[in-house]
């Protein structure tokens, strides 16, 4: 079934490192914003979802009525599973006991957590506007809410962040009530103010080496305390994998509601305005429509099927696109098998620990 | 009709920059040749790729008339000339189409190695010398130092050469008024048979080749059956006339002392070498004019297209340059490393960048060369004498009994305060000292015999920064010299990179094996295992450095918002391996290949 998602650009500052579509000071313009979401919904009328991720932005950064409103506009709207899985994404100093709890309340069972680091320095480092304690604080009040399903966002190869400094938040980490972590290694986007910073040399990097090390250190410290792998940057407890995210790596379509929001839909990719005014103008316009034949779809199934630890199945693939994986790339399966990227497991071909660090390099040959 | 009195055949020399394609435009500005709407700036020099340097490549020549002070009429021949050492021979053809040559000094840099260079070769030629001091509106301008330098150095006196400052169009009646006065008018027999020099040529893809020649005895017009007397090919002469500013004139017919241009269908410009004489077949010439020779190539590189699938390309486009340029040598050759391409010969350094450019810029390549070579003489000690200009030619070095490198005569003009730097640079670069030449007080002409393997990588840009600039350099192949030459191979990974390998004398072998090495460490991207880059001389290896592995090459963040993004991401670095050569299991940039050609020890 299709996945739903939702997204809310609005932030109270935009973080240094961050490139998403997201608008500091818009906030005159959030009841407007709801009024737009819930007409596009419109479009959607009747369509089955079994997953909703409201993401941003800052989704807590609005005020409780208007998520409230977004929320029960999906859920009027679509036509929204029992079981769904639905997430919010939530910045710690955008959210009180009070606000946690009515978004449990409207339906909301999953949290996700930007915490990126426990560590001041780091925080303060890559422009972040709370404190570690913010973020433990944040994850207790998700948890006095209510809330069984809570993940955290952890970030490293950061400006000053030492190996000790990210084995620390991970320490920490695993002893909060967390049931998934997400690990990301920093991009750093073009014209982010962190990447002029650091282009200016204010600011410094760990180097390559380093920055492979803190990935190895973040996959076994996590295995260790529990958390299972199951894609390149996400770690969760046995059976709290998202659901929703699982969609994009499975290609499995989804719509996108919003300012910026990417949409797979009936075999096309296409997006929302990224201009503000503009989506508030016309929130239905889809723009940049593309079809995905069969050879794109069978690229971004190895593209993305590759992303989890578990891999791209064969038997899927087969009955997916009515022809086999191995005849589609035999030679590069084979040789990166050969020399130990890749892996052939009963059904699945999959990146073997050593192939998810240079999973690009190898990925590059499906096309 | 014109008399042979009347006619003045000269050519301007000057230094780069000095100002010779200005007047140029500006003689003919004069002389009605066309009115200032017509003129594109600086006519002569067709090429675009010679308009941006600033510089002259192939000959061309124009005809103006003029009405002097004494009432008569003229006609002017102007016979251009190229402007730089690689195209000698032809500025010597050149030259011996006329009578007097003006020679052009910029009032505030004063001679150059270059206008000395070829100030001599006309002084060779008995031409007239006729100096001008251009830039006089120049704040720097010392029109009178300048003077007194031309007459000191060259001997010749200089007291009425026209000051003029050709941008301004200042004192260009005086040059016209002096060409008619001291410029002699041709001699030659109008009943004699035909002799006419072809100091150019071109191909025109109408016309077949157009030759450009000079008639110093006889006469020739359309119809006339000619013979080029170097290969005793013949041809009817389709078209015969001159070269007005404004394109051909085809009057029938091209008289005793006049310079023109003939066409008789000829396919090739290989026919019609610069030197030659062209005389009648009905009536030949007992002798050809003096001077000709065919100039060989003296320096090699191997240009391979970027996309293999471009090879055709490549070949279309090197024959049709050929077309026009005799002394473009090219012959295919395959590479382990880069696959098909052609060893191309040039005629110099400055020849190889020209062709290397216009193939780019004309013909839309993408190339990879190798190294520039010059030929070696290799003599094995089975008696067989090799010449080699690939490196990878070259002979097991126990089959070789001794080698020989091309040796040049180099006269390095500058300001005397960088004697030193320069005396430095030649020792660097196996110098032989022979003497200086003080110009006047403040600058001198260091004369050296240099190998030429050591000044056609980067000694002219060495030069030019070791000297704030101000060095001018000439050269000219002297004969070869027996010397310990060696072979530099690299090795990538443990194989051998053919495309890499190069002839070095040994005393340089160790540290341009290390620069190479350092050059290919930062242009050869991390790869999934490491790679080994080595450089050895023979069996030993005197360089090293490695490639770390590829650590880490991963998307951290792939949701539905990224996932159009990052295929294009994905395809673009796709497209940047495509771009990269295979060399056995390492992949090499076009760049790598590229970096070490620039290389300052």
């Amino acid at each position: 079934m299709r996945g739903l998602y939702v997204h809310v650009p609005f932030c109270l500052k935009k973080c240094d490192y961050c490139d998403f579509v997201s608008y500091p000071d818009c906030y005159h313009l959030e009841e407007a914003y709801v009024d737009a979401l819930l007409s596009e919904f419109q479009q959607y009328r009747g369509e089955a979802v079994d997953t909703v991720y409201l993401g941003g932005g800052t989704p807590t950064s609005l005020q409780t009525k208007s998520l409230v409103r977004i929320l029960n506009g999906a859920f009027e709207t679509f036509d929204v599973a029992k079981d769904a899985e639905v997430t919010v994404e939530c910045n710690p100093k955008t959210a009180d006991g009070e606000k946690l709890s009515a978004l449990l309340e409207t339906g909301a069972n999953r949290l996700s957590i930007g915490v990126q680091s426990l560590d001041d320095t780091v925080l303060s480092a890559i422009g972040r506007i709370h404190t570690a304690e913010d973020a433990a604080e944040c994850i207790s009040l998700a948890k006095q809410a209510g809330f069984i399903n809570i993940s955290g966002d952890v970030m490293f190869g950061l400006p000053g962040q030492s190996m000790e400094s990210l084995e620390d938040t991970l320490r920490k980490m695993t002893k909060l009530p967390l049931t998934h972590i997400s690990c990301y290694g920093l991009i750093c986007e073009e014209e982010t103010p962190l990447t002029k910073r650091i282009a200016s040399g204010e600011l410094t990097l760990p180097d390559e080496d380093t920055e492979y090390n803190m990935y190895r250190t973040v996959v076994s410290l996590l295995k260790e305390a529990g958390f299972h792998q199951y894609e390149i940057s996400n770690f969760a407890k046995p059976g709290m994998e998202s659901r929703h995210n699982q969609k994009y790596w499975d290609c499995i379509e989804y719509f996108g509601c919003g300012a910026a929001a990417h949409s797979y839909f009936e075999g096309e990719r296409y997006h929302n305005t990224e201009d503000l005014t503009a989506y508030l103008k016309n929130p239905g316009e889809k723009l940049d429509i593309m079809d995905i034949g069969l050879e794109d779809a069978v690229y971004e199934y190895m593209m993305l099927g590759l992303r989890k630890t578990e891999g791209a199945s064969k038997s899927w693939f087969s009955e997916r696109f009515g022809m086999e994986m191995k005849d589609c790339f035999r030679d590069v399966i084979e040789k990166y098998k050969k020399n130990g990227l890749l892996q052939e497991n009963g059904d699945f071909i999959s990146f073997t620990e050593q192939g998810i660090y240079v999973s690009n390099t190898v990925l590059c040959e499906f096309m | 009709m014109d008399k042979q009195n009347n006619i003045r055949n000269f050519s301007i020399i000057a230094h780069i920059d000095h100002g010779k394609s200005t007047l140029a435009d500006r003689l003919l500005e004069k002389t009605g040749a066309m009115t200032e709407r017509e003129m594109e700036s600086q006519v002569l020099d067709n090429m675009d790729l010679e308009k941006e340097r600033g510089i002259t490549i192939k000959a061309r020549a124009v005809r103006l008339k003029y009405r002097a002070s004494d009432g008569e009429d003229y006609i002017l021949n102007l016979i251009d000339t190229p402007g730089h050492v690689d195209f000698n021979y032809e500025v010597s053809r050149s030259l011996a189409a006329c009578e007097g040559a003006v020679l052009v000094v910029d009032a505030s840099q004063g001679i150059e190695a270059q206008t000395l260079a070829n100030t001599y070769l006309a002084i060779d030629h008995d031409l007239e010398i006729m100096p001008v001091v251009n830039k006089i509106d120049l704040p720097a301008a010392q029109p009178e130092l300048v003077i007194e330098e031309i007459e000191n150095i060259i001997g010749i006196p200089a007291e009425d050469a026209p000051k003029i400052s050709a941008k301004n169009g200042i004192g260009i009646e005086d040059v016209l008024e002096q060409i008619v006065k001291i410029v002699p008018p041709p001699k030659g027999d109008p009943e004699a048979p035909l002799k006419a020099l072809i100091f150019d040529s071109v191909y025109d893809a109408y016309k077949g080749v157009i030759i450009y020649f000079r008639v110093i005895d006889g006469s020739v017009k359309t119809g006339d059956r000619i013979r080029l007397m170097s290969n005793g090919v013949e041809f009817d002469v389709v078209e015969a006339g001159y070269l007005n500013p404004s394109g051909f004139l085809n009057s029938g017919v091209v008289k005793t002392g006049e310079v023109g241009y003939l066409t008789a269908s000829i396919k090739s410009v290989s026919d019609t070498r610069v030197g030659d004489t062209v005389t009648l077949a009905t009536r030949p010439a007992a002798e050809p004019l003096a001077g000709y020779k065919q100039v060989n190539p003296m320096v090699y590189c191997g240009i391979y297209p970027a996309d293999g699938a471009k090879y055709d390309d490549l070949r279309e486009a090197l024959a049709k340059l050929q077309l026009n340029d005799a002394s473009l040598a090219f012959e295919p050759e395959t590479s382990v490393a880069l696959g098909f391409g052609f060893r191309c010969g040039f005629l110099g350094l400055l020849h190889m960048e020209i062709i290397q450019e216009r193939l780019e810029r004309e013909y839309n390549l993408d190339l990879v060369t190798t190294a520039p070579s010059v030929i070696y003489k290799v003599k094995k000690t089975n008696g067989d004498m090799l010449d080699i200009s690939n490196p990878s030619n070259l002979p097991d070095p126990s089959e070789i009994d001794y080698m020989e490198e091309p040796m040049v005569n180099a006269d390095i003009m500058c300001p005397t305060e960088f004697i030193g730097n320069i005396m430095d640079l030649c020792l660097e670069r196996r110098g032989l000292y022979k003497n200086t030449t003080y110009i006047d007080a403040t600058r001198a002409q260091l004369h050296y015999e240099l190998p030429l393997n050591e000044i056609i990588y980067d000694f002219f840009d060495t030069l030019k920064s070791r000297t704030k600039g101000y060095a001018s350099f000439d050269y000219e192949l002297c004969g070869y010299q027996q010397s310990d030459l060696i072979k530099l191979d690299i090795l990538l990974n443990g194989e051998m990179v053919d495309a890499l390998s190069f002839i070095v004398h040994s005393t340089k072998a160790y540290a341009r094996g290390r620069r190479i090495a350092e050059k290919l460490k930062e242009n050869i991207p991390r790869q999934l295992f490491e790679i080994p880059i080595q450089a050895a001389v023979g069996n030993k290896i005197i360089a090293r450095e490695t490639v770390k592995a590829l650590r880490k090459d991963v998307l951290a963040k792939c949701y539905g918002g990224d996932i159009t993004r990052k295929k294009k991401l994905l395809e673009k670095q796709k497209e940047g391996k495509k771009r990269m050569r295979q060399v056995g299991s390492v992949e090499v940039p076009q760049e790598a290949f590229m970096s070490v050609l620039k290389i300052d020890e």
